[in-house]
């Protein structure tokens, strides 16, 4: 089966909330909200322990998540790390 | 650790292409000098050893080749360089034409019997109505010879105002990469005849040797492969077998590395390249027991400032690839977890720490911990270390995971032997809350040769770069080809040619040829900032079991307590003789940081904080800086910071 290639696949980002107290539970219901308007976006695993939501989401629509979501999280790449 | 970078792509041109060139024979008949002419102090005199031969400027990756050498071997056998082509020409000097300096570099040239003349590009007819540098330039010779006798032309050259001779290097094809607008494909990637060239690599005594990494560098990306129990890999190149610019062939264990500019290669049989063991090097001094590699006696590991320094009551955490704990000089290593492999609930897995199919955890372990009863001593071996696995694989959310880990367990000091090219407000914010529980963490430069990487950026870490020592490894390895010409410091030292730079770094460590264990029990030379920051984890961990200023171990740990030690660290530093950009304060050193005030050791600190038989101790440490100076500066550092810690004053934030 072939592999349409598109431009812009969905990267996995990292949210937080920007306050370390919050439960992660709240992060994880304002992200499950924000993503309702982003039908190609999806949870990719919540780490309670660390309080972090793992997300996919194409890398143009990041923008308008970072406003549907508001100043109060943090959204950074879950880049690749090297050695 | 750090690979040769990739090759570019390039364009040649035959001397023949170019309309200003004629294709001269292979030996000119020139004109004696004519009568008074000054000779162009052309060297003739044999090569230099050392570290001449490990200059780079000959052995440039785009050095033109064409067609040089002995040609390809006609059958199986050891890989040899072929010739280098060198461009000489003269300046104006003197009342002298250029024509009458011309034919006396000519003279020089042809006394040479290991130098072929194979091309002169004559002045341009222009040139002689205009002024300014260059207007008045003789011809251009193109010479091919020997790497030796083309890096003693040069440095011949060097000495000699009317004489320049320079590598005739390849150039850079720039649209070989870039999108073609007209509708052209990129001229370095259309298709080309591919071929497919048989390597064996082999050791002492004609032994093959498995699993070498074999990297082959041509007109295009590099390819590469791995060595089979025979020892042998094939790979396929698209190009000519005349295109291949390098070999680089790297074991996986207990022999130098091998790096080979503009091989001779056969296509049709089997090239055979050999290794030499690490202990047949003798300044590397393998063979002994304890084994103390370079940087770490550089130092000060093996000095008696040091002895007894053991790590202990310190907690170490490595975040890396995981580390072999049945290697001989790791067995105490107990502790660990696998972030690579989480359970359901997100927990990671316990055994599996023990697992490390990059070596490169492995690595770093031993600089920092291996016990020195078999093999490698490490700067903490009585230290309790925590081996956090994140690679294969690791991202920003396990090294956070990993942070945490760090925090809930009351690590002191973090080995973050890695990066990223992209940067985190999260990474960042988890960084500032382990400095703030106390937990001090070093993280290398980068490798990449520009700015320094995340997180390595962050204020609040250690930012470590690397450095090598000349002649601390063989001539013909790739280690060799790390070494900054023009940026040589104090006694050999120089930043290598890898490491990321800028304000960000506080110190500079080993990271050139390091010599460490590796999965199997076997032990190899690698380079990277990776190597380096290792070192400086390892004094760290020392210091702050051991230094007075951290006796109390009662005493909060906070981020005041990380950046005092941070602080002492960086007074513990000499510097090196280089820009503060690619060696922050300098190399730090167990005598540097145990030989002060607090130690009640008063009467005597050494004039080299690296003590009186001190490899900086020959050379002045920095220009307009004496070593007293030097000194004093520390003691003011240190004391400065014992102060604050009488006092219980806190910085509140970062060192840096």
């Amino acid at each position: 089966m072939s592999n349409d290639v598109q431009s812009s696949s969905p990267r996995t980002f990292t949210v937080a909330s920007r306050d370390v107290t919050a439960p992660v539970d709240l992060t994880i219901r304002a992200v499950e909200n924000a993503l309702q308007s982003f039908p190609d976006a999806n949870i990719v695993r919540a780490d309670q322990d660390i309080g972090v939501v793992i997300i996919q989401v194409p890398e143009q629509q990041i923008a308008k998540l970072r406003a549907e979501l508001g100043d109060g999280f943090m959204i950074d790449p879950n880049a690749p790390l090297r050695l | 650790m750090v690979k040769p970078a990739q090759s570019e792509s390039t364009s040649r041109q035959s001397p023949a292409a170019s309309p200003e060139t004629t294709t001269a024979p292979s030996r000119l008949a020139t004109a004696s000098s004519p009568p008074g002419a000054a000779s162009p102090q052309v060297a003739t005199a044999p090569p230099q050893p050392g570290p001449a031969s490990l200059q780079p400027a000959a052995a440039s990756p785009q050095l033109n080749t064409a067609a040089a050498g002995p040609g390809p071997a006609t059958q199986d056998g050891e890989v040899q360089a072929k010739k280098f082509e060198y461009l000489v020409s003269v300046r104006a000097a003197g009342n002298l034409s250029p024509a009458a300096r011309t034919l006396s570099v000519l003279d020089a040239l042809n006394a040479m019997p290991d130098v072929e003349i194979v091309g002169n590009i004559k002045p341009s007819g222009a040139a002689a109505f205009s002024a300014g540098p260059g207007a008045n330039s003789g011809d251009v010779i193109v010479a091919r010879t020997t790497q030796e006798r083309g890096l003693a032309l040069q440095a011949s050259a060097a000495v000699t105002p009317d004489v320049i001779v320079e590598p005739n290097h390849r150039l850079i094809h720039l649209a070989a990469l870039m999108p073609q607008l007209a509708g052209l494909p990129p001229t370095g990637l259309v298709a080309v005849a591919n071929m497919t060239v048989q390597f064996r690599v082999v050791g002492q005594n004609g032994q093959a040797l498995e699993k070498a990494l074999v990297v082959m560098y041509g007109s295009g990306f590099p390819v590469n492969g791995q060595t089979d129990a025979a020892g042998t890999v094939a790979l396929t190149l698209a190009g000519t077998i005349d295109s291949v610019q390098a070999i680089y062939v790297k074991p996986f264990a207990n022999y130098w590395e091998r790096f080979i500019w503009n091989p001779a290669l056969n296509g049709a049989g089997v090239n055979t390249v050999s290794l030499q063991p690490l202990a047949s090097f003798a300044q590397a001094d393998f063979s002994r027991n304890p084994f103390f590699g370079w940087g770490q006696k550089l130092m000060g590991l093996d000095q008696q400032t040091a002895s007894g320094l053991t790590g202990q009551g310190v907690r170490i955490g490595i975040i890396d690839s995981g580390c072999d704990n049945k290697h001989p000089a790791l067995t105490h290593i107990q502790t660990g977890r696998d972030y690579t492999k989480l359970d359901a609930a997100g927990n990671p897995d316990q055994q599996t720490w023990t697992i490390d199919t990059m070596s490169h955890g492995t690595h770093c372990a031993g600089v920092i911990a291996g016990n020195g009863q078999k093999g490698i001593r490490g700067f903490a071996p009585a230290a309790e270390v925590h081996i956090l696995k994140l690679f294969e694989g690791g991202a920003f959310d396990s090294l956070i995971r990993a942070l945490k880990y760090a925090i809930d367990n009351q690590i002191h000091v973090i080995n973050c032997s890695l990066g990223s090219d992209q940067s985190s407000e999260l990474v960042q914010s988890w960084m500032e809350q382990a400095r703030q529980a106390g937990v001090a963490v070093v993280v290398a430069a980068g490798n990449s040769s520009g700015p320094v990487q995340f997180p390595a950026s962050l204020p609040g870490v250690l930012t470590v770069s690397a450095v090598g020592q000349q002649g601390d490894f063989p001539a013909d390895t790739y280690h060799a080809q790390t070494v900054m010409p023009n940026m040589i410091g104090v006694n050999g030292i120089f930043p290598a040619k890898f490491t990321c730079f800028g304000p960000q770094v506080k110190v500079c460590g080993p990271g050139v040829a390091i010599i460490s264990s590796v999965p199997g029990g076997g032990y190899a030379a690698w380079d990277g900032t990776s190597m380096a920051a290792p070192h400086l984890t390892g004094l760290t961990a020392l210091i702050a079991a051991h230094h007075p200023a951290f006796a109390n171990r009662a005493a909060p740990r906070n981020a005041a307590w990380v950046d005092r030690l941070f602080q002492t660290v960086i007074a513990a530093a000499a510097p090196v003789g280089i820009n503060p950009n690619y060696a922050g304060a300098g190399l730090p050193s167990a005598a540097g940081a145990f030989q002060q005030p607090a130690m009640e050791q008063p009467t005597t600190i050494s004039a080299s904080p690296f003590g009186q038989q001190s490899v900086f101790g020959q050379q002045p440490m920095a220009a307009n800086q004496s070593t007293a100076g030097l000194e004093n500066a520390i003691r003011q550092a240190v004391a400065a910071a014992l102060a604050g810690i009488a006092n219980g004053q806190a910085t509140g934030r970062p060192f840096g």
